[in-house]
């Protein structure tokens, strides 16, 4: 696997680490909802799912 | 629903289980065995019934915290690139069957280090397994309908399930001597059982919002007005933030360090390729997994009150509508979850136990004076006695003292438990100067 590729995954994990925790998830801390959904696991899954999406393409390429 | 009948249910998937691992174990190479799903499934065995019925219990009692446990594997799989890639690599240049083995050989093969390990994952893991047992035995009486408490072991049907349990890890966990082979017949029920829970789990959410409520808008526009709704979906200050953090660290080392995890993600794996397809599927199976959870909890909460256990609102919120079908597949996906955790973590720790306990210390001045061959049989003979030993002390332990804990707590302090061990396991990784004393 290329290095570069190793970096980004590396970086996505600070940046999860940094985004599932305090300070930034109190921004979401409110009990409102988006479309029946509480807002706090609205932000939590749609951090989830921008992981899932970048780390598959980052580790898509075969050869990379 | 009769006791009897649930039981036949039980006794046909257990069956189909035996018929799928001795299936996969004759065809090894075939393709639908053989692939990077079947290995990304199998680490779904971190998703015990604790994922399937504890955290709907925590959502409804006490919020958001459910989610920390998958936080932290989240946050790990990306990394799992250098990491994993790395562990395994040297696990399988030296033939490394448990974890115990792993951070003794990095301290220069240390027998009683590896002696050590493998008591802390005992302590930690038999009770953790015993509670697993305990959701068994408690779905089995809502389902089945029957209050009365078995007055002995012997009345009692969960005993029976756990030893057919320990007959089926003793029978295929130990086909081959040599314990950092792996076993694909094992590990192929395990990722059927990741689909089954998974697949029932959604089907049951769906269920509860859309057939029982009419959106999931619905399940929260009328939530939203019961007491308290508000400290369930936010943060309770900033003291709650840091245990939010604590133990998403503490899931992060699980991933890890669970014996059972270590056994599925490195022991068993064959191409480390396959960790690449891992990362992002178990991260979306973990997703899958957690987007009810909430509704579940609530729609509970809504029409069953607080008179019964929130731990069993999936299986409960069917029955309480007279839905056997839908509450019996609950059940199966639930005893799913279960299996998958007994059969791999009995299997883990019976490496540990007659790998770094049992042979280094008793028995290796026997195996010298005999032949190879009786030896072979003489080891498998151990671990499958050390299995048996396993599954009944993790019975009794749950027939004696579980019967107060909660599914959440006990899982946790597995947890704290394991993650003693990260230390000695990741410095052992990167730093090669370390001594045993010191881990």
């Amino acid at each position: 696997m290329k290095k570069r590729n190793l970096q980004k995954l590396a970086a996505l994990g600070v940046l999860l680490v940094v985004f599932f925790n305090i300070p930034l998830i109190l921004i979401f801390s409110e009990p409102v909802s988006v479309a029946g959904i509480p807002l706090f696991y609205f932000a939590i899954f749609t951090i989830w799912l921008l992981a899932i999406i970048v780390s598959y393409t980052i580790l898509k390429n075969k050869h990379g | 629903m009769g006791s009897w009948s649930v039981l036949i249910v039980l006794l046909c998937y257990l069956a189909l289980l035996f018929a799928l691992a001795f299936w996969a174990e004759r065809n090894t190479a075939n393709r639908w065995i053989k692939n990077p799903y079947v290995y990304a499934l199998s680490l779904a065995v971190y998703c015990s019934a604790w994922t399937y019925y504890g955290s709907v219990g925590v959502a409804a009692n006490s919020g958001i915290d459910f989610l920390t446990i998958y936080l932290g594997p989240v946050i790990a799989l990306p990394l799992w690139m250098f990491i994993m890639t790395r562990i395994i690599k040297i696990a399988k240049n030296n033939k490394i069957a448990s974890i115990a083995d792993f951070v003794s050989l990095r301290y220069g093969n240390d027998r009683q280090l590896g002696a050590l390990i493998a008591i802390i994952c005992i302590f930690g893991i038999v009770p953790y397994i015993s509670l697993q047992l305990k959701a068994v035995s408690e779905t089995f009486q809502l389902l089945s309908g029957s209050t009365q408490t078995a007055d002995n072991i012997f009345s009692d049907t969960t005993f029976y399930i756990s030893l057919l349990l320990a007959v089926f890890i003793a029978f295929f966990g130990t086909l081959a001597t040599d314990a950092s082979r792996s076993r694909r017949g094992l590990i192929t029920t395990v990722a059927f059982e990741s689909i089954i829970k998974l697949v029932f789990f959604l089907v049951i959410g769906s269920y509860v919002c859309f057939a029982l409520f009419d959106s999931p808008k619905d399940i929260y526009n009328q939530a939203a007005l019961l007491e308290g709704f508000e400290s369930l979906v936010t943060f309770k200050g900033l003291n709650h933030g840091i245990s939010w953090f604590y133990t998403i660290m503490l899931s992060f080392l699980a991933i890890f360090l669970l014996p059972r995890q270590f056994h599925v993600a490195v022991v068993e794996n064959e191409d480390p390729k396959y960790i690449k397809k891992a990362i992002w599927f178990f991260s979306l199976y973990l997703l899958l997994f957690n987007i009810f959870v909430f509704y579940i909890a609530f729609a509970g909460k809504l029409s069953l009150g607080t008179g019964v256990n929130p731990d069993y609102y999936s299986l409960l919120l069917p029955l309480a509508e007279g839905n056997t079908g839908l509450a019996l597949m609950v059940f199966i996906g639930g005893f799913s979850d279960v299996i998958s955790m007994v059969v791999v973590s009995t299997l883990a720790l019976s490496t540990l136990v007659s790998y770094n306990l049992l042979i280094p210390y008793g028995l290796l001045d026997r195996l010298f004076q005999t032949n190879p061959e009786t030896n072979t049989r003489y080891i498998r003979n151990v671990r499958r006695v050390s299995i048996f030993v396993l599954v009944v002390t993790a019975y009794l332990f749950y027939y004696y003292f579980s019967s107060q804990l909660s599914l959440f707590s006990l899982g946790l302090i597995a947890f704290v438990i394991i993650a003693q061990l990260a230390p000695s396991f990741f410095l052992g990784l990167f730093w090669n100067r370390g001594t045993a004393t010191g881990s």
